[in-house]
């Protein structure tokens, strides 16, 4: 019997074996209720943002900005939820602004977010991560923006994020803690710099090689972050390894929150890439709204 | 939110979460963990229903939802705490061998990297295309490959020797795979 006759075998047993519950619509309505007054005012602090777009603050720290200025419409694009994007298949991003929610303030009396320019269909989503990437045989870019849960400084970046961000860590703390993921050495900072119009703690690490030798296909886990309500842990900022990789970081106080924004470069990206990533980058801006 | 769309919302986890807590199941091995995965994608879902009724595949998003959630729980557990399918006392068919065959399979995909792990779900469960796995997981096609060659390879090794003799029929809980490295 073939392998994937064996693995189709035992799934199909193995799923059909088990009893799924009742779901309790009940339960699921309240929770999704409960959330529901922060999503209203996310969405109303999101949307600040958009005016707030009409003087967008220029990346002054950046490197190798070959555009600081985002491609600029006649008309004001509909603010989305990054997290919800129309499209499954890769390349469907429409031009337009985004939001990503970034939970609540550390006294719980504003709700963060930040907001972001596509301009081309170029993108890819994955809101439920808080990134943008486009990526081709040779290599890629991404955009992340999120406020960490654990960072990959101990144990085995490879296998899970072991370090807990602590609530009341800083953006210099954090920015201290990112010089220490294994694998990478530090270029540049970190520095005090202002960027996304906010003070930010700016730094560059580089890998010329990561690995992950202990288990083959596994891949890079440097953090773990919170979803768009902050509330718990969702999905991680992972790294393909075996190709070199650079992150220009900028990490800030947004709300009590340090809030991490990583700009990556994968493989051998070509400029074009390059280019489109530095003027998303240059639109981002955050909101801190009570 | 409308009535009709309470409706359609209601008929949507109908006609869907048997399948959603079955892949979240196979996901975790464990049946605690697939239901509270289940409902946290439900809840996120509704959240969002209107938008997500507007598209051409609402459960594609679900899945979405519900494959990260749980590639990322794994990964925040630790890599010494190796998962085991929990067995169903209550519909035990009596083929010992059989069942243990399929839990030794499955005892060795649970033993992979949370990535693979979640391809080798999609692919021989939810039998989805390499196009649709890269978009659940949000990966490039070619890593969706090479997570399957990967994960492929892995599991060959992990279940090239024979199956050992069946346990005692009542200890229906499986042992997770050795692990290997590469």
């Amino acid at each position: 019997m073939s392998l994937d006759h064996r693995l189709t075998e035992a799934a199909r047993h193995l799923a059909e074996r088990v009893e799924p519950p009742e779901v309790d619509l009940g339960a699921v309505r309240g929770r999704a209720r409960a959330n529901r007054r922060r999503s209203i005012a996310l969405t109303m602090a999101a949307a600040a943002v958009v005016v707030a777009l009409a003087g967008l603050p220029l990346l002054t720290a950046g490197r190798n900005l070959t555009s600081t200025q985002p491609a600029t419409t006649a008309t004001i694009e509909v603010l989305r939820d990054l997290e919800v994007t129309p499209c499954y298949m890769h390349r469907c991003v429409a031009p337009g602004i985004y939001s990503i929610g970034l939970g609540q303030a550390k006294d719980a009396t504003a709700l963060l977010s930040a907001a972001l320019r596509v301009d081309s269909r170029a993108w890819a989503p994955d809101g439920g991560r808080h990134r943008l990437w486009i990526r081709d045989d040779d290599g890629g870019v991404m955009l992340n923006v999120y406020r960490p849960h654990e960072l990959a400084t101990s144990g085995d970046p490879c296998g899970e994020a072991t370090t807990v961000v602590a609530e009341d860590t800083t953006a210099r703390d954090l920015a201290a803690q990112l010089t220490a993921l294994p694998q990478f050495h530090v270029a540049s900072g970190p520095i005090a710099t202002r960027a996304f119009g906010r003070e930010t703690q700016h730094l560059v690490l580089e890998a010329n090689r990561l690995t992950c030798p202990k288990v083959e296909g596994a891949q890079y886990n440097l953090a773990d972050i919170y979803g768009h309500t902050g509330m718990e842990p969702y999905g991680d900022s992972d790294i393909d390894p075996d190709q070199p990789v650079r992150i220009r970081f900028w990490v800030l106080d947004l709300g009590g929150r340090a809030i991490v924004v990583e700009a990556r470069q994968e493989g051998r990206p070509t400029a074009e890439m390059l280019t489109r990533l530095n003027v998303v980058l240059a639109s981002l801006t955050f909101a801190d709204e009570g | 939110m409308r009535q009709n769309d309470e409706d359609s919302f209601t008929a949507f986890v109908g006609a869907n979460s048997a399948t959603l807590f079955r892949t979240a199941y196979l996901m975790t091995g464990d049946y605690q963990r697939a239901e509270d995965l289940l409902q946290t994608t439900l809840v996120k879902v509704y959240q969002r229903w209107t938008r997500i009724e507007a598209m051409d595949r609402p459960v594609a998003y679900a899945r979405k939802v519900l494959v990260n959630q749980s590639v990322s729980w794994w990964r925040r557990r630790s890599s010494h705490e190796a998962p085991v399918l929990m067995g169903d006392e209550g519909s035990w068919d009596g083929r010992v061998e059989g069942v243990a065959e399929h839990e030794r399979v499955w005892a060795a995909v649970l033993s992979l990297p949370p990535r693979q792990r979640a391809v080798m779900v999609l692919r021989y469960y939810e039998d989805l295309s390499e196009a649709e796995i890269a978009a659940t997981l949000e990966m490039a096609p070619g890593t969706v490959k090479s997570n399957a060659h990967a994960a492929s390879r892995r599991l060959a090794v992990l279940l090239a020797e024979p199956a050992p003799p069946p346990a005692d029929p009542a200890v229906r809980t499986v042992s997770p795979a050795p692990e290997v490295t590469a």
